[in-house]
């Protein structure tokens, strides 16, 4: 009983302690939670901040550019001797990569919109700006829809010399890559540029033959010269490719050819093959009429 | 006073137009949308509009029925993205004067522009 009496009141003690421990360990945890939270929220604040402000100097820069671009496209076309003068302003704004990218964007929708005298105005801004190296640089990066818009731009202002880069990516284990310089190839070379065919192992998507097709009828028609070696590729969607070309541009010489495919082991190039014939065989009564 | 009404989604090309089109002589209402578009039809009365099939909200197809309703019978220029020739025949069979591919040439537009806002003032 004498012990118990000596115990209690350090029991008593202890448990008040601990609550006493436990207020301020909730009082503690409750302030750091509170602190969290506000550095969370300034965080974010922050990030907002710095969106809307970045976003605003994109806006002031574009409409800058646009006001200049549009200014100057119509000195040229009241004055056509006239050479047009990047300001001050805009040059030193042109310093800086995140504006230089900006400014390509806009020169590609003009390209895309305008043809004739502002066409070639744009083109040679693109040049006297050196924009071309931002474009080499989206062609080096690792990430594909960087390097698809790369490969758009050399064919868009019309950069003859960057084929090579381009029939570089026709085989490119990336599709969209690989559709997208196959398309920009013939868009700046036409029939020529089909010799990519011959080095294509990955297959050619049926909205990239829709798209190689449609692209063509923009040229003048050539004799398909290397259509035997086409149609012995090993690459089906090639030969497929190839037998829609002839389906297109007939020419009786290869008749016997396209004979030949209707024996091929692939059930998509005997398809063709039959189309291809069937469109062949009009063609050549047309011509004996 | 000749008015013109642009409806075009792309920014940088609308500044051109507007800047083109002011520059001989045009009074100039811009805007990206169609729903913008169709309150000005009826606070800027325009003589032509100058229309983009592709954008947001109505359609110029849209417009271009709207505009051959209105009130002051608004010429319709068309601007298309891509040759369609069933979007054209439908454009022409709805009215549409004039119907242009992209990429246009800025002084055939003007000129096809001026020859339709000619043929409006001939009695």
């Amino acid at each position: 009983m004498e012990l118990f009496n000596d115990i209690a009141p350090s029991i008593a003690c202890n448990n008040l302690l601990n609550i006493a421990v436990s207020v301020g360990f909730l009082k503690n945890a409750v302030i750091v939670a509170l602190i969290s939270c506000l550095i969370v929220l300034l965080v974010i604040l922050a990030f907002v901040l710095i969106r809307r402000i970045k976003r605003r100097i994109r806006h002031r820069f574009q409409q800058l550019f646009r006001r200049w671009l549009a200014d100057a496209i119509v000195q040229l076309a009241l004055n056509p001797n006239q050479a047009f003068v990047i300001s001050p302003q805009l040059t030193k704004l042109l310093q800086k990569r995140y504006h230089r990218l900006l400014a390509l964007d806009e020169l590609l929708i003009c390209k895309k919109y305008l043809k004739g005298y502002a066409m070639t105005m744009v083109v040679q801004l693109y040049e006297q700006l050196e924009l071309r190296k931002e474009t080499d640089q989206k062609l080096k990066s690792s990430i594909w829809s960087r390097v698809v818009r790369g490969i758009q731009e050399i064919y868009v202002f019309d950069q003859y010399d960057a084929m090579d880069q381009l029939f570089a990516f026709a085989d490119d284990d990336n599709p969209y890559i690989r559709s997208e310089a196959h398309f920009g190839v013939v868009n700046l070379q036409g029939f020529e540029a089909l010799r990519f065919l011959k080095q294509v192992r990955n297959s050619l998507s049926d909205w990239d033959q829709i798209n190689l097709l449609h692209q063509l009828t923009l040229f003048e028609a050539r004799p398909l010269v290397e259509m035997p070696e086409w149609l012995a590729l090993e690459n089906k969607s090639v030969v497929v490719f190839a037998l829609k070309l002839l389906e297109a541009y007939p020419e009786q010489q290869y008749y016997e050819l396209v004979k030949a495919c209707l024996d091929n082991e692939d059930l998509m190039v005997q398809k063709q093959a039959s189309r291809c014939l069937d469109k062949m065989d009009t063609w050549i009564k047309q011509q004996k009429d | 006073m000749k008015k013109l009404l642009i409806v075009e989604q792309e920014a940088v090309i609308l500044e051109i137009l507007n800047r083109r089109f002011s520059a001989d002589g045009w009074t100039i209402a811009c805007c990206s949308d169609g729903k913008s578009a169709m309150e000005l039809m009826d606070t800027f009365c325009p003589n032509i509009l100058l229309t983009n099939i592709l954008i947001p909200f109505y359609s110029g197809i849209e417009l271009l029925q709207s505009a051959r309703s209105h009130a002051n019978q608004i010429d319709v220029v068309v601007l298309a993205l891509l040759v369609d020739d069933a979007v054209k025949t439908q454009c022409f069979d709805m009215g549409a004067v004039a119907y242009l591919t992209k990429p246009f040439d800025l002084e055939e537009l003007l000129q096809t522009v001026n020859t339709v806002y000619h043929q409006q003032a001939q009695p």
